[in-house]
């Protein structure tokens, strides 16, 4: 017992260590404000707004493509990641997703500066009305300049470009209704 | 027929022995027949149930009926919850927390030639195949996935039944054995996208299991040829009882890259599980001669083990197109490297087992579709396998209220041994039920 016991600590160290040792492509922190185009440099990487809400609202484009319009309800089953803060109910006769109650989510404080109103998926009626989000919550503070720009420096741009990150034809569809949306509840 | 050459020879008439003299007699001999008996009954059976190595290789169970529906061939494939089990770097797929359980349902069927003399049982389990949830962790950029839950890859239950006059041993033997248990892997790991394209993964296992054996045998001197005193034997009951528990740690790493929208290939590898063994065996033998004399053996056997298993090393691919999806895997291990107490162990040979499967989306309904073939060859060489381990599988898929998917697999495997006059054909019927739900 004292054996099993030893090799379960073990194993989960290595797997803690496995885990811290990986590497930073995964962000878990939304990162800060936009570094000034006269401080950027060659080679290094840098966050914008523009990069920061499209890469939130990414989605495995695997699951695009392989669950076609036909059978789109399985797309939001698998692709839409859930704190996306919207919940998305087939309503019968509809093809497409309508949102509904949008305030019970628990990760409400992932919501800052950046959209107003809840990230969209693909296909929303741009009729939709939705409820207010802004419940009083104060917009966070850009850090300083000096600490922004070294934690800037600390982050590579990998691979994926904003512009990659959605297949061509959502890009065309959902882009122009995503920039309908933000102007809308900016409005509000 | 009766034999008094020992009262002529001893000048005693039978009414002056004491019967406690001829017990004592007989016990010296019937140990010595026990010997002879247990050659007997190994060199005839063979059964893999009597060493606890060979319990190990009863094979992967698998998890998840959508992985068993498509074959086993998860590796690339997987993106639930049974992902902990086939490659935990596919968690990084999953987008949403879930919440999953299934149910697998087993009838075994065990059909035996023995010296001309057919056979046949049946038995039927059901157990829970899998329970645990899958968290994903909200980020900006990749994924990173968290899972905990128990899975049953390790399934031990079984039956072998046997009957038939050995006209080398001159005995009728009848026997029937009753095997059940199963390690379920008690496992928490994660996953994280370390590059656009790759992720990793890695899952420590609590292997937890039991296993019971029940062998119940009668041997009889239908022919009258064992006559002669001490060793007229009329019928000799055996009945062997023994229960063990297993207990063992191991670690999965696991990788995944997405080489494009159309392909993706994973592999794994499995560190080697010493399991800890500890049980009882309790031997029980009784014996009718044949002038109405009974004599009984029981023996009570404690043990502790250890099995050390060898390295597996998996990788698999899946090619798809929209609505259909296509996976193959590869899985191999040394199981020439096992060992028992420390020691190597003979009788074992590498393999190589292969896994293929596909799926497909029926358009407008939504349900998917899948069906497989897996080999899954016996590292035991003893027996003589005249067709190794192979599966068949089908399944669907259902989705509920968009927000829970329901999946049925069946599987269907046999294989078929040959060992000295005794031919064994095992055939297993596997019904798997997943049950998740996605929010």
């Amino acid at each position: 017992m004292i054996i099993l016991i030893r090799r379960l600590i073990l194993g989960i160290f290595l797997l803690t260590m496995f885990f811290v040792s990986l590497g930073c492509y995964t962000v878990l922190k939304k990162p800060g404000g936009v570094m000034p185009e006269g401080d950027r440099h060659p080679g290094e990487g840098y966050y914008t707004e523009d990069w920061v809400r499209p890469s939130y609202l990414w989605y495995d484009p695997f699951y695009r493509w392989y669950y076609p319009d036909v059978c789109g309800r399985w797309r939001y089953y698998y692709a839409y990641p859930w704190w996306w803060n919207d919940y998305w109910y087939l309503h019968p006769g509809e093809d497409e997703g309508i949102p509904v109650d949008t305030e019970r989510h628990i990760w409400d404080r992932r919501r800052g500066p950046g959209w107003s109103s809840p990230p969209s998926s693909p296909g929303t009626p741009s009729s939709a009305s939705r409820p207010s989000q802004k419940k009083g919550k104060a917009e966070e503070k850009p850090p300083p300049a000096d600490s922004q720009k070294d934690q800037e420096r600390r982050m590579p741009d990998w691979g994926r470009k904003p512009s990659d990150r959605s297949s061509p034809e959502l890009k065309s569809k959902d882009r122009g209704q995503q920039e309908e949306r933000k102007v809308k509840g900016e409005e509000q | 027929m009766k034999n008094n050459n020992w009262v002529q020879m001893r000048g005693l008439r039978p009414e002056s022995s004491t019967r406690d003299s001829r017990q004592v007699a007989r016990c010296l001999s019937m140990l010595g027949v026990l010997m002879v008996l247990l050659v007997v009954f190994l060199g005839l059976v063979g059964r893999p149930a009597l060493a606890d190595e060979s319990i190990l290789l009863s094979g992967h169970f698998g998890v998840g009926a959508r992985a068993m529906g498509m074959g086993g061939a998860a590796i690339a494939v997987s993106d639930d919850f049974s992902a902990l089990y086939w490659n935990p770097a596919a968690l990084a797929q999953v987008r949403r927390i879930e919440i999953s359980g299934g149910l697998s349902h087993q009838r075994y069927t065990c059909r035996t030639t023995y010296y001309g003399n057919d056979a046949k049982d049946r038995e039927s389990n059901t157990r829970l195949n899998a329970i645990g949830m899958v968290f994903p962790v909200p980020t900006y950029r990749g994924s990173l996935v968290f899972a905990l839950g128990a899975g049953r890859d390790r399934n031990f239950d079984a039956i072998f039944v046997q009957r038939g006059y050995s006209t080398k041993d001159n005995w009728w033997q009848e026997g029937r054995e009753i095997q059940s248990g199963g390690l379920l892997a008690w496992s928490v790991g994660g996953a994280v996208d370390v590059s656009p394209t790759l992720s990793l993964g890695a899952a420590i296992n609590l292997w937890d299991g039991d296993y019971n054996y029940d062998w119940d045998a009668f041997f009889a001197d239908t022919r009258d040829i064992w006559t002669e005193w001490p060793n007229d034997y009329d019928t000799t009951y055996i009945h062997d009882v023994k229960s063990a528990d297993f207990d063992g740690v191991g670690i999965k790493l696991g990788g995944l890259l997405r080489l494009s929208r159309f392909v993706k290939a994973g592999m794994t590898i499995s560190s080697p599980v010493t399991y800890d063994i500890s049980g009882e065996l309790v031997m029980m033998i009784r014996d009718v001669f044949d002038d109405g004399d009974e004599d009984q053996y029981r023996e009570t056997v404690y043990f502790q083990n250890e099995i050390s298993t060898p390295w597996e090393f998996g990788f698999g691919m899946a090619w798809s197109v929209p609505t259909f999806l296509m996976a193959a895997d590869l899985r191999y291990a040394d199981w020439s490297q096992m060992k028992f107490n420390d020691q190597p162990l003979e009788d074992y040979q590498e393999t190589l087992s292969l896994s293929v499967g596909g799926e497909y989306i029926l358009p407008q309904v939504g349900t998917k579709i899948r069906a497989g073939y897996s080999s899954e060859p016996i590292a035991y060489t003893v027996p003589e396998i005249v067709e190794d381990r192979e599966q068949y599988t089908l399944g669907v898929g259902f989705l509920v209220g968009q927000v829970m998917t329901l999946d049925l697999a069946w599987v269907h495997g046999t294989w078929r041994t040959s060992q000295s006059s005794l031919t064994e054909k095992d055939e297993v019927d596997r019904v798997f039920l997943s049950v998740a739900y996605r929010f």
